[in-house]
């Protein structure tokens, strides 16, 4: 038998000898159409089968063979439709599928973030900075659930009621960690410590 | 079964993604099947060609909305379809069959001696050199070489099962399927006429 000695699972060659590239290749196809290469291997088969219009050929009788083993082939005779069906497709423009455009190239996507962006702006500001007819939000003494207090006083109020208020959430919430409950608002607490330095202020 | 889908999707998305070579790969794989099927509906042999030509000119213009949801080939054996029945429509005859239309692709209805009668003589001399030449070329093989072959394409084992089959690693099934290919394509370049 010609054996060829295989290495390394792919193409055979006799000891000694340096591998034949072609037939290196040749086996890599053989082995890609049946759908048994992946990976690197099988993506330089099908660039060097683009670049290799013989190479493409010999893919062509590979399956021939399966062809007539399978009894496929046409009582009309065996043909080569790839060259007439290349020639028409090249006079049209190519098929390029249109994939989805990423989210940041699309034109509308920056005009989307910036309306996000002003009005998380104008948000903040607003829960920041409480007008005199903004609603504030506190926590009644004796019950979890918090409840909304509406003001109506002016800019310099608003600002030492916010401070009060924060002491006041502080104190509250502190204690409801020294005797064991959840400090669900301490996140809030932080918050409000950013935006406001605490003074000291006895809670009602 | 090898992942022989799984080639054809690679090939498809070349393709949708402007590879025109890719797609003449698959022009190559399926043609024959593509024209066996046609004839089924088309009775002149050269209008059978025309007409499978034009069906994977079809397929190559609705490759963009190709979305894998079914094997490649499934695809364009509808397309096939379709552009037989269609061909046959407008030339105003019933088709060989329509029984066909509703049965498996592979369907055991020979239609060989029907169209032998106007088949060109080119085609069919250059045909039966290839089939006998194929043929004498796997019985020459050395008997692992043949079998592998066998085992691969007309039972459509995987590696894996042909090297379970015939006792032996993955590896050799390999470099087996390789070297009976490549026999065999030694024998069939030497024929005039064939690329």
């Amino acid at each position: 038998m010609n054996d060829k000695t295989t290495q390394s699972g792919s193409k055979s060659q006799p000891l000694g000898q340096p591998v034949d590239r072609d037939d290196e290749f040749a086996a890599n196809m053989s082995a890609w159409m049946d759908g048994e290469l992946r990976g690197g291997r099988a993506r330089l088969v099908a660039q060097g089968m683009a670049a290799d219009a013989a190479r493409r050929s010999q893919w062509g009788r590979y399956h021939l063979i399966g062809d007539v083993l399978r009894d496929n082939v046409p009582a009309s005779g065996i043909v080569d439709l790839s060259a007439a069906v290349r020639a028409e497709i090249d006079k049209a423009e190519p098929v390029v599928r249109t994939g989805r455009v990423p989210f940041a190239n699309h034109p509308r996507a920056w005009g989307l973030a910036a309306s996000l962006l002003l009005a998380s702006v104008i948000l903040v500001n607003s829960w920041q900075r409480p007008s005199s007819s903004t609603a504030a939000i506190a926590a009644g003494p004796d019950a979890a659930t918090p409840v909304v207090v509406a003001t109506a006083v002016d800019a310099q109020d608003d600002l030492a009621d916010t401070v009060e208020l924060d002491q006041y959430l502080r104190n509250h919430t502190l204690a409801m960690v020294d005797t064991g409950e959840p400090a669900r608002m301490l996140p809030y607490l932080s918050m409000a410590e950013s935006a406001v330095e605490p003074v000291s202020v006895t809670a009602p | 079964m090898g992942d022989a889908v799984a080639v054809d999707q690679d090939l498809v998305r070349r393709v949708q993604r402007g590879d025109k070579t890719a797609y003449d790969l698959l022009v190559r794989k399926y043609q024959h099947k593509v024209i066996k099927l046609v004839s089924r509906y088309v009775y002149d042999p050269s209008d059978a060609h025309d007409v499978a030509q034009e069906a994977f000119i079809k397929a190559y213009r609705a490759l963009p909305g190709f979305r894998g949801d079914s094997a490649f080939y499934t695809w364009l054996y509808r397309i096939a379809i379709n552009t037989a029945k269609n061909h046959v429509a407008a030339r105003g005859r019933a088709p060989v069959s329509s029984a066909s239309e509703f049965g498996s692709e592979d369907s055991e209805v020979d239609f060989s001696s029907r169209l032998s009668d106007i088949d060109t003589p080119e085609a069919l001399l250059l045909t039966d050199e290839v089939r006998r030449t194929i043929l004498s070329a796997i019985d020459a093989l050395p008997q692992d070489l043949r079998t592998a072959l066998i085992l691969r394409e007309i039972e459509g084992m995987s590696y894996e099962e042909i090297a379970k089959t015939m006792e032996c690693p993955v590896g050799t099934v390999r470099s087996r399927l390789f070297r009976a290919r490549d026999t065999i394509d030694a024998e069939l370049k030497k024929i005039e006429g064939l690329t």
